[in-house]
């Protein structure tokens, strides 16, 4: 059931959806729909950083494997 | 299939224990410092007690970090940011929640969410419903009044996102709410352990409707600890025929322990978004190892807009010597809240756990669900009253009814008990969480 490899794909993938959330969110700041639905994305996102990229980066007593994810504000 | 899944993340869930406490002690380094850099409150708490960030690098560490306590943060309301005080970590205009306690143990606190809090929220108890085995094909029923306390809003929020179809049974009354699970054949529920009771008992006495043949299949439990006093969760499961889980949270903490479908007898908690430690009662000291109750200092290690760090929630808690046969590496507690600091109280001399009460009435047959307890000292000697009902059709046996539980009181708490029984139906019922315990000695000076 447990596929490690293919959670560090995942966890590329979530960094990737969360820089785009994030560059749509200060793209055009006088367009609301734009700005709400993407930090309502980058909320989402935080969330499958806290179930992966937090599993990866933080579960080993070791030096994390890259920096972590900071604190995303919403 | 996602359905065929025991676990929400069955990476997180079934984490080596090493590897779950560096998740946690990571986790505690970055919640700490996003707190000591963006609250004034959490700074100056930590200036004074001569700790940084960078001083935490164990979790001995972690135990020099200050408790928080509820009248602290009672006390910084009503400083700026208006209403919540320099406890908040983000601009105002993030907060896009108003929650308040229920203010039980005193003037409420105001708790703000920013989105991503809020989707954090729901995230929490999403592992609670899963584990309880809620799937997309629920149809999920919430008989609770909507409002300002948290309750079982994130539930709600959770529901929704495993893909439960949720019924929102917000300002209807109890016969209503009861004719819409039947009307629309509602297969879960999430309600308090005296509500659950209590719907079950309108639908007999004035419906005519046993809920025993309605379709609610599982019942979420919370606000009271009924769901783990197991002569308490035997009456709620046979009268709704339907399993039923407890879950703890609260609103300055969060969704943080949940029973699983293995029914092991305590509550996980959720060691991947929280960090519970547990300090004797009366020393401070800490308590690593299972069986000595304690209180309970936790941190929710991703609620970023007013961070909960080391807070005292004064629910007295064990750890469990046991882990579950589900497969969790999350520790469990025993018997999962087993009450309150504040409640567990010496009468006669002897310490008294309110649970312990109700375990006792509610094993016996021929009692109603509802009771009271009444505590006084009108001389120099504590007097305990403790009020029940006789259920219709049990007078014939109330010498025999009356033997008993004089017996179990004393087995299960060795202290000796005025009773008073109370015709059905006249004891006070509690829509949400009740108040039948009454410790009126301090009115006697």
């Amino acid at each position: 059931m447990q596929d490690w490899k293919q959670l560090e794909q995942i966890d590329r993938d979530i960094r990737q959806l969360r820089e785009i959330a994030a560059r749509l969110k200060t793209v055009q700041p006088d367009f609301p729909a734009l700005v709400r639905n993407a930090d309502r994305i980058l909320a989402s996102a935080k969330m499958l950083e806290l179930n992966v990229n937090d599993l990866i980066d933080l579960t080993t007593a070791a030096q994390p494997r890259k920096k972590s994810l900071p604190p995303a504000k919403v | 299939m996602m359905a065929d899944s025991p676990y929400w993340n069955p990476y997180l869930e079934t984490l080596p224990r090493e590897r779950l406490q560096a998740l946690q002690l990571a986790k505690f380094k970055r919640i700490f410092q996003w707190a000591y850099e963006h609250s004034r409150f959490h700074r100056s708490l930590y200036d004074d007690a001569g700790i940084t960030p960078g001083d935490i690098h164990t979790f001995e560490d972690i135990r020099r970090v200050p408790k928080v306590e509820k009248s602290m943060m009672r006390d910084i309301q009503g400083k700026d940011p208006f209403p919540y005080g320099d406890a908040l970590c983000v601009p105002l205009e993030e907060v896009s929640a108003f929650r308040q306690t229920s203010g039980t143990t005193g003037r409420p606190v105001y708790q703000p969410d920013t989105w991503q809090d809020w989707e954090w929220w729901a995230e929490c108890w999403a592992y609670i419903l899963w584990a309880q085995g809620y799937r997309p094909r629920d149809r999920v029923f919430i008989p609770f009044g909507y409002n300002i306390f948290v309750a079982f809003w994130a539930g709600h929020y959770a529901a929704e996102k495993l893909g439960c179809e949720v019924v929102p049974g917000g300002v209807l009354d109890t016969q209503a709410r009861i004719l819409k699970i039947q009307e629309l054949r509602a297969t879960a529920m999430m309600a308090t352990p005296t509500y659950v009771l209590g719907m079950a008992d309108t639908a007999r006495s004035r419906m005519g409707i046993d809920p025993a043949d309605l379709t609610i299949e599982k019942i979420t439990c919370a606000g009271e600890p009924g769901a783990s006093i197991p002569t308490t969760k035997r009456r709620m499961e046979t009268a709704w025929n339907a399993d039923v889980y407890d879950h703890a949270g609260a609103t300055e903490i969060g969704a943080w322990s949940f029973e699983c479908r293995n029914k092991p007898a305590g509550m996980h908690v959720n060691e991947a978004f929280f960090l519970v430690e547990i300090e004797d009662l009366q020393t401070g000291e800490v308590i690593e190892k299972p069986g000595r109750r304690g209180k309970m200092i936790i941190t929710a290690l991703d609620r970023f807009a007013q961070p909960c760090v080391r807070f005292d929630a004064k629910d007295v808690i064990e750890w469990d010597e046991h882990p579950c046969d589900c497969g969790r590496s999350f520790r469990l507690i025993k018997g999962g809240v087993v009450g309150r600091a504040d409640d567990i109280t010496k009468v006669k001399g002897v310490l008294l756990a309110p649970a312990a009460i109700e375990e006792v009435v509610r094993g016996i047959d021929g009692l109603g669900d509802e009771y009271e307890v009444v505590v006084e000292r009108p001389g120099n000697m504590d007097s305990i009253t403790l009020k029940v009902e006789l259920m219709p059709g049990a007078k014939d046996r109330a010498g025999e009814i009356e033997a008993r539980l004089k017996d179990q009181l004393r087995l299960k708490t060795n202290l000796g008990y005025q009773l008073e029984f109370h015709e059905y139906g006249r004891l006070p019922r509690y829509e949400v969480k009740a108040r039948r315990f009454k410790d009126l000695r301090k009115r006697h000076g």
